[in-house]
């Protein structure tokens, strides 16, 4: 159900091939805009018409080029036993933690800005929770700390409360090369052969490669890291009103992107990123879990396997304001979406609320209990014989009671899933336990894996050089009105 | 003896038939009183794994066998208990359990069964699909304290009340408490129909049931 190789199609073969066809025209007819003075240097002497910003992409360079992107890399941790491989049919489902919001929230402490604080928690919950296997930079976002530098310290947050792999924060080329210099002090010294971080690149949809994130890509790309190239799409918005105009839109811009990666180093990993939703008209935000939404995660999965690519996308996204039923059906339809498509990289898998304003402890708790059961969904049904069970069958016979099985007892703390959140006590003990609510459970859960939390610890004299080249770095920061 | 009484508790709650018979009959062998075993080893276990259910440490497949053993266990310790008792003594109080008329839904009924047995109650399991004449019969031939009715479909719940309604009829309503039970009964329901006692689970159930026959909870 959950094969990697063959997510569930919703395209038929001529759909893919007008998609496809339509990119092309995209890139070659109307172009892209590239607002990086370097980068449209680099694609004029490759042959690209360069009109003013304006680029236009023949298919044949961009088709060749995608060629030397791995169809699946190793993603180095700084504990090795917990490196990953991304993509191909061996390869994890690398999740992780949600990113960007500026708020967090909780039952206890309510809705507030965003802190380190906040962000040292979550990347501990992202760590101890054991389905989620990478972190993502920028948790949350830490306003109380200044602008100018707060990636630093979020940066620091992640490799030292975490020994998983994750993504950098590099919203721009010199906040990238201060990623890529953390980086290399805590793999101690020049990074590769494989990427020690994945980079996330949005273009500014719809067609304009800006100059902040094309410089972080140049930048990852320079540096051997893995590159996430995913269009921020919201159809009738930032896409068209259809789906069929957005995913052409969306390839041409990927594949523009991934092209662009390849060109400056042959080779360097890259995903087919895709984040494709619709605009709400009745109050012009995104609008998540809705039909058009998960049909977007399914359809990007066959073209990212249709480029050889890896394939980000999907995620527990919600439009919800609280850990409501909405919230719950949204991210129930949105990581259905995401398992059938056999995604290999998910951000924002747990702890999206608000359209991903705000950081949810509580839904954080909940998003990894269904995560789990995803996982266990994956493992499919097992035949082993003591599974298939015919000496049972024949023991506990006609009108037997099952209850009473030593093959019952044996067995079903392994093979039957019973969920720590969701309960199944009567009404009665319900409403005398208080009428508990998920949200209320999932407060209980996620404490619980903060207690479960373990510090890997980082070797005394790697920390040393981080706190120096952060706190050094924090008397020039880069000037966020004059990146590149 | 004491190390026995413990390995008894240990076997019992593991579900460890060997174990736990091997422990019963030392214990026997060694000439201590059947009442301290069936208190002080068995009883104690039971209880023990049921406090353990009750903070979600136990699950029920494991306390279904432990029942089971506990049973086995029983069947050692009873004989010697009969030949030591005191002829005035008070028996264990009778439940007799059933799934009324219709109703081919036993599962709760077998989970308040075992959770009696481990609590100290006899208990008489007539089945499923069973008719108010059946009761009635066993009722009077036997003379339990308690009766306990469970139907799962709303379209059986009913008969509960026409087996309520055919043991006054046999002057037998006053001679038995009456407990029921089943996913759609609500105490309004049972306090309609005139039972006894009414229970959300099995727990609840063993509850309801030492109140019924003033025993200590």
């Amino acid at each position: 159900m959950f094969d990697r190789d063959r997510p569930l199609r919703v395209l038929s073969p001529e759909q893919e091939e007008l998609v496809h066809e339509q990119a092309m025209r995209i890139l070659e007819e109307i172009g892209t805009d590239v607002l990086h003075e370097r980068a449209r240097a680099l694609l004029a002497e490759a042959g690209c018409r360069v009109d003013g910003v304006r680029v236009r992409w023949d298919r044949g360079f961009v088709m060749e080029r995608i060629q030397s992107a791995p169809s699946s890399f190793t993603l180095r941790a700084r504990n090795p036993d917990r490196s990953v491989t991304v993509g191909g049919p061996g390869g994890d489902t690398v999740l992780m933690n949600v990113g960007g919001p500026p708020f967090a929230s909780d039952l206890d402490a309510g809705r507030r800005g965003g802190t380190l604080a906040d962000h040292d928690l979550l990347v501990k919950l992202t760590h101890a929770a054991p389905v989620l296997n990478c972190v993502q930079t920028g948790a949350v976002e830490a306003t109380d700390l200044p602008i100018a530098w707060r990636h630093l310290e979020m940066e620091y947050s992640t490799v030292r409360w975490s020994d998983e792999p994750y993504t950098t924060y590099g919203t721009s080329g010199p906040r990238a090369r201060d990623g890529i210099r953390i980086a290399e002090i805590v793999f101690g010294g020049s990074l590769g052969p494989d990427p020690v971080l994945m980079g996330i690149v949005n273009p500014n949809s719809p067609l304009v490669w800006d100059a902040r994130m094309t410089d972080a890509l140049l930048v990852w790309a320079e540096a051997a890291q893995a590159i996430v190239v995913t269009p921020f799409l919201l159809a009738g918005a930032t896409a068209p009103v259809s789906l069929a105009g957005g995913l052409a839109q969306q390839v041409a811009e990927c594949l523009s992107g991934v092209a662009l990666a390849q060109l400056v180093r042959p080779g360097v990993p890259c995903l087919y990123g895709s984040f494709f939703t619709v605009t709400d008209m009745r109050t012009g935000s995104p609008a998540f879990g809705t039909p058009e939404g998960v049909l977007a995660v399914l359809a990007g999965a066959q073209l990212a396997r249709r480029y050889r690519l890896p394939y980000r996308g999907g995620g527990g996204l919600a439009s919800a304001n609280a850990v409501d039923a909405q919230a719950a059906a949204e991210t129930a339809m949105m990581l259905w979406a995401t398992f059938l498509a056999g995604t290999d990289v998910v951000l924002h898998a747990a702890g999206w609320l608000e359209g991903g304003l705000t950081a949810s402890l509580e839904k954080f708790a909940l998003d990894v209990e269904l995560l789990d059961g995803f996982v266990r969904q994956r493992a499919g049904i097992s035949f082993s014989e003591e599974e298939l069970a015919f000496d049972a069958i024949a023991e506990t016979g006609p009108g037997g009671l099952w209850l009473a099985s030593p093959h019952t007892r044996a067995h079903f703390k392994e093979w039957l899933t019973m969920s720590p959140l969701f309960g199944t006590a009567d009404f009665a003990s319900w409403e005398a336990m208080g009428r508990p609510s998920a949200e209320q459970a999932a407060n209980a859960r996620w404490k619980e894996l903060l207690a479960s939390y373990e510090d890997p610890g980082i070797d005394p004299a790697i920390d040393e050089e981080l706190r120096a080249f952060i706190e050094q770095r924090k008397l020039d920061p880069p000037d966020p009105a004059e990146e590149a | 003896m004491a190390h026995d009484l413990e390995i008894l508790q240990q076997a019992l709650i593991a579900a460890d038939p060997g174990e736990a018979l091997a422990a019963t009959e030392r214990l026997l062998a060694a000439g201590v009183a059947p009442t301290t075993i069936l208190e002080e080893g068995m009883a104690a276990a039971m209880f023990e794994l049921g406090e353990r259910w009750k903070r979600g440490e136990a699950f029920l497949p494991e306390v279904v066998a432990s029942a089971e053993v506990f049973k086995r266990c029983n069947e050692l310790v009873e004989p010697a208990l009969l030949a030591t008792r005191d002829p005035d003594a008070e028996a264990n109080a009778l439940v007799v359990l059933a799934t009324v008329k219709g109703d081919l839904h036993d599962l709760g009924k077998n989970m308040v069964a075992a959770m009696l047995r481990t609590s100290g109650f006899d208990v008489l399991d007539l089945g499923k699909d069973v008719s108010a004449d059946r009761i009635v019969e066993v009722v009077r031939e036997q003379a339990p304290q308690i009766v306990g009715l469970s139907a799962l479909l709303t379209t059986t719940v009913p008969y509960q009340e026409t087996v309520i309604r055919r043991l006054e009829d046999a002057g037998l309503r006053d001679a038995v408490k009456v407990m029921v039970g089943g996913a759609p009964v609500t105490p309004e329901w049972a306090e309609r129909i005139g039972a006894d006692g009414y229970a959300n689970n099995a727990p609840e159930a063993v509850e309801i049931a030492r109140k019924l026959v003033g025993a200590p909870q």
